[in-house]
This record gives C-alpha cells, structure tokens and sequence, in this order.
C-alpha cells in the first residue's frame, strides 16, 4: 500500500487535539450533574441539530450506507431517502413533547407513563442496552478501520487511541463535552462528504458523465425492481438479488426511517435543548447538516465500484485481480480483519483510487468525527442508565445517588473498556447488527414512547408486554434469517413457503422490518384490551405534553 | 390517538410520503426510467430522487414543522394578551 502523505496525519492529529481541548474546556459540567447529564438544557438549536445528525449517523453510515447503494445499486438511494426523510417526524412526534416533559434519562418517560418505577426502568433498558453495545463496538470498529485504512495504523492501536479519545472528553465534560465535540464533528463529516462527492464528480465531468460511467460499468447499478432497463432485459436484472422483487426498495426505505424519532442516542439530545421551539428547530438544522452528508455520501457509493475498477492501485489483472470486491477483499486480506464486511471499505478505496492526499485527510477527519460522535452519544445514554437508573432509583444503591457524575464516571470507563474489548476482535455480526439495533428500539421502546405520548389509551400492559415480545421476536428473526438463509434481510419464514431450489425472486425484508408494524399493531389490540393508567398520569405524560397551551 | 398534533404533521406526511411513492412506482413500472429519463445530460434520478426526494422535501417539512407551531403559538399568546387588554 501507499505510504500515508504528511496532510493525513496532520490533519488527524488536529483533529484529536480538537477533541481533547473540548473535553478540556467544558469539564466544570462536573460541578452541575444536570449539567453533566444534560448540559443544563442550554445547548442552542443549530448546535443541537448538529450534534443530532452526528450522533444519529454512525460509521454504519458514513460508511456502510454507501457500501450498500455499491452493493445494491440505486434502489438503495431510496433508503437514503427514508434515513433523511425520517428526521424531521422527530420535530413533531417526540422532541417538542419530550423536551416539554424534560427527563434526565431515555427510560425516565416510560417509567413515569407506564406507572412503574423500577420494573419498567429495567425492562425498557434492556433493548438499550443491548443496542448500546452494538452501536459503541461498532463506533470503535469503524473509527479503527478508517485510521487503519487511512493513516495506515495497526488495527488494534487505532482502536485504542481512538477509545481514550472518546472517554477523554465524555469523562471529563459529559454531555456538555459530547453536545459540542459532536456538534463539531457533524460539520466536518458533512464537509468530507461533500467534498468527496464534488471530488468524484470533478473527475469524471459532472452527474451526467458519473453515471454514464458507472452505466458503463454496471448497467444493472440502474435498475429498479422488476422493471429492468436494456432492451430485452427481463424483469429481476437488478445489482444485487435482494432489490430483485419490490418489498427490498421498499423495506429498506423503512429500515432506519423512524429512527430519529426513537433511539435513546438522539431522544435524549432532546433533553438538552433550550425550549420546545429550540427541540423542533435542531431537528431542522439535523435535516440541513445530515442531508447535505447524506446527498455526498449517495454520489460516493454510486461511483465506488466504477473507480475502485478503472482506477485503483491494487488492480492486478496478471494475479487476477480484476474487480472491485477482489481488490477490496485484498485490502481486507493486508489488514487481516476477518469479521469486517468486504464492502464496508468500498467508499474508502473508491476515493483512494481518486489518489488525492487532501481528499484523504478531510476523510480520515469524517470517518472519525462520525464514529466518535455515535460512540461517545451511546456511552452518554448507557452511563446515566447504569449510573443513575439501575444502581441509583432501581437497586437504590447509596453512593449512585450521592455521587452521580462520579457514578457516571465508573460507568463511562466500565462501557468504553468492554466496548473495546469486543472492537479488539469484531465478529462479523456486531457490525451487521447495527441494523438489528434499529428495527429492535423501534418495535421494543419506540412504539411504547410514540403511543404513550400522543394516545391516552396506551396502557402499561402493552408496553411490558410489547418490549419483552418484540425484543425477543426481533432477536430470534433476524439471527435466524443470517445464520439459516444466509442474509438477514431475506424474510425469515421465506423458505416455508419457497423451498431453496425453486427460488427466483427472494423476498427481501431490510433486517426483517414488518415487525415495526406489527408491534404498532400488537401494541394497540393489547392496550385497547387491559386497563389503562391513572388520569393523573395520562393528563401529566400524555395529553399534557401534546396540547399547546 | 394522534388528536392534539398540529395540522401541519398531516400535510408533511402526504406530501413526503406521496411523493415517495409516486416515484417508486414509475421507477417499478416504466422499464430503464431511471437510467434514461434524463434532465440536462444527467438522469433525473438526481434530481427527483438525490436533490428534492433527500434533502428538498425533507428541509421544507422540517422547516414546516417548527415554523407553523412557532406562529400558532404566537398568535395565541398575541390573542391572550389582546383579552388582557380588553378586560
């Protein structure tokens, strides 16, 4: 491989000063826990929103959504639409009302509406904490694979220095640190994206000659489901089997689409705004700031495979390398990370192909500030739960209650050292599962959050009832269709009804996603069935957060 | 269930939703659209799909979203006020 230009490394190192003097500048939030939990509910609108597009987009985005659009062609790009197209529900579904209510922890409202203290704290953590952990492993995973793949460091030490980076500043300014070392961040990722985007289209002379170019390359990358688009070609000659019948376009439109709306990571940078109005305004500026990434990030994944295969410097057609997966599985071969996904590197080495150094280090600076942003947002969401929920109000635990930021403190250090334990040596799995972590709040917390809020009717019943089921359910699918089918966006129950032999159009279901409107559908049946809460209760978590005064 | 939401949600909802399905459908039913419907050299895909679909729509929904809140509120606090004055 190349040896790394000096611009890299100097701008990652900026970067990771950047980083610490934030953490630095903002550790009296250790003087103030409101401060330390939520920042004191002083962070304005634009940095909020900033902040939400960073933390709500993780390396999984920055890196495998465009990996995805390279995989399956441009039926993809409708997902891409959903992802942004879902943020601003946020503004009207749970942030104005949540900030209204303004609770401490993600498990504070389920708690309070559902009339159980300390059972409902456990249980609605459950699904948190388990995509915590997915969604941290998978921050370090990604910020280790960029600072490999860029700066050309060991895997294993990337992962470490980009971990005491992350605890530096969450340890010492908490969610003051993360509010504005995120808000920061979102602005450079976006400006990556963009600026390799415009790259991109630089070389090849516009949108126009791009996708003649990867028309050249690929003609398939085109087609929508079912239609084929070169004469004579049959309906199914699509990119990839999965967009090859119309429930993969649309299912992996809803995968992530009400997302922004309910992952404990962005719900709880709600708790941190001003007012109400300043809870609705972030989510437009998460619209302007995560829109303009995501707009870059479609063009780079659609043009990685042309690149990756006219132009990379590992194209070998006398060793017999000759195609894009077959340079990327030789620069996964270099790396010796097994358990990462081939195509997740794709972006990376399509606009390595571009040979630019300044391109490089904008990007080494987007992939990191992404993946610090999401980890550092999860282990804030994670240490108050341990800290605050589960050893302070549920086991009652003394010291917790008396000592929160140093209980948040232990808690920090606990979470980024297992985290990194399992980053050390990632499975395939945890990077996949982020998905999984998606439909799983969505159908587990998310339903019971959005109903409690803005239906009198939902019931606590219902909501244990919907947590535990959909946990378990969304569990045993998704694993079942990886391991068994072979993919987890294949419906699980698919060969029930097509033995293996006879299929020709796979049903694709984007990590098994129908169960977020069966758990909305179970959700309601079971409330409308068992006894609903207190009117006092009601009139305070529900019909007091929504009607405007 | 939903009964106190602004009115606005609703015109969100079926403007970004409509759009996206309208689209979807062509691109389903009409053979090569997406390749060969082009706007100046590039497919339109860029356009009604990369430009208005992800970021236009998106914007002007979120904008709607605290926008029209922001003025109901201020009209109601300008008419409790106004009662002030009158009583």
């Amino acid at each position: 491989m190349a040896e790394v230009n000096p611009i890299v490394i100097i701008t990652a190192i900026i970067y990771f000063i950047a980083m610490i003097v934030i953490g630095y500048m903002t550790r009296k939030a250790s003087a103030d826990p409101m401060d330390y939990y939520v920042a004191g509910r002083k962070i304005g609108a634009f940095i909020n929103g900033s902040a939400l597009s960073a933390t709500y987009f993780s390396p999984a985005s920055f890196m495998g959504l465009p990996a995805f659009v390279f995989l399956l062609g441009y039926p993809f790009w409708w997902a891409m639409v959903g992802i942004i197209g879902g943020l601003p529900l946020a503004s009207m579904l749970t942030a104005a009302p949540l900030r209204k209510y303004a609770p401490v922890s993600f498990t504070d409202y389920f708690a309070d509406r559902y009339e159980s203290e300390k059972a409902m704290r456990v249980v609605a953590g459950l699904p948190t904490i388990l995509a915590g952990w997915a969604y941290i492993v998978l921050s370090l995973v990604g910020m280790g694979l960029f600072m490999m793949a860029i700066l050309r460091v060991n895997y294993g030490v990337a992962v470490v220095i980009g971990t005491i980076i992350i605890f530096v500043y969450v340890f010492l300014g908490g969610m003051v640190a993360t509010s504005f070392s995120t808000g920061f961040q979102g602005i450079i990722i976006t400006i990556a994206a963009l600026v390799a985007a415009f790259a991109v289209n630089a070389h090849y002379g516009g949108f126009g000659a791009t996708a003649d170019a990867v028309f050249a390359n690929n003609p398939e990358f085109w087609a929508a489901p079912g239609s084929g688009h070169l004469p004579g070609a049959s309906p199914g000659d699509t990119a990839h089997p999965l967009m090859s019948y119309w429930t993969g376009m649309v299912s992996f439109f809803f995968v992530w689409h009400f997302g922004f709306s309910t992952m404990p990571y962005t719900i709880v940078r709600f708790f941190t705004a001003m007012d109400v109005n300043s809870a609705r305004r972030a989510v437009f500026w998460a619209v302007v700031v995560g829109g303009a990434m995501y707009w870059g990030l479609v063009q780079i994944g659609t043009a990685a495979r042309a690149l990756i295969e006219s132009m990379h410097p590992l194209l070998d057609p006398a060793a017999g390398i000759e195609s894009a997966e077959q340079v990327l599985a030789t620069i996964q071969g270099i790396y010796q990370i097994g358990g990462v996904a081939v195509t997740d590197y794709s972006m990376v080495a399509g606009l390595e192909a571009l040979g630019n150094p300044v391109l490089m280090a904008i990007l080494v600076a987007g992939g990191m500030a992404i993946a610090m942003a999401t980890g550092a947002g999860f282990v804030m969401v994670l240490n108050v739960l341990f800290s605050r929920d589960i050893m302070g109000k549920v086991i009652g635990n003394k010291w917790a209650i008396e000592n929160p930021v140093a209980g948040m403190r232990l808690w920090t250090t606990i979470i980024l050292i297992i985290c990194a334990i399992f980053a050390l040596n990632p499975f395939a799995l945890v990077l996949d599962l982020s998905g999984w972590a998606f439909i799983v709040i969505i159908c587990t917390t998310g339903v019971p959050l959005i109903f409690g809020i803005w239906w009198p009717r939902a019931t606590k019943t219902a909501a244990f009832a919907t947590i535990i089921l959909f946990l378990i359910a969304t569990c045993f699918t998704w694993l079942y269709s990886h391991m068994v089918i072979g993919s987890a966006h294949f419906f699980f129950w698919y060969h029930a009804f097509v033995p293996p032999a006879e299929a020709e159009q796979i049903i694709a279901t984007g990590h098994q996603n129908y169960w977020i409107p069966l758990s909305i559908i179970f959700f309601i049946v079971v409330s409308l069935l068992t006894k609903p809460c207190s009117d006092e209760t009601i009139k305070k978590y529900c019909t007091g957060l929504t009607r405007d005064e | 269930m939903f009964k106190d939401i602004h009115p606005s949600f609703w015109w969100g909802i079926a403007i970004f939703y409509g759009y996206c399905m309208v689209f979807m459908i062509i691109e389903m039913s009409v053979p090569g659209f997406i390749y060969h419907t082009k706007i100046g050299a590039a497919p339109a895909a860029y356009i009604y799909s990369l430009t208005v679909g992800l970021y236009i729509i998106p914007l002007i929904v979120s904008f709607m979203w605290f926008y029209l809140p922001e003025q109901d509120q201020k009209r109601r606090a300008a008419q409790k006020s106004g009662k002030g004055v009158d009583q």
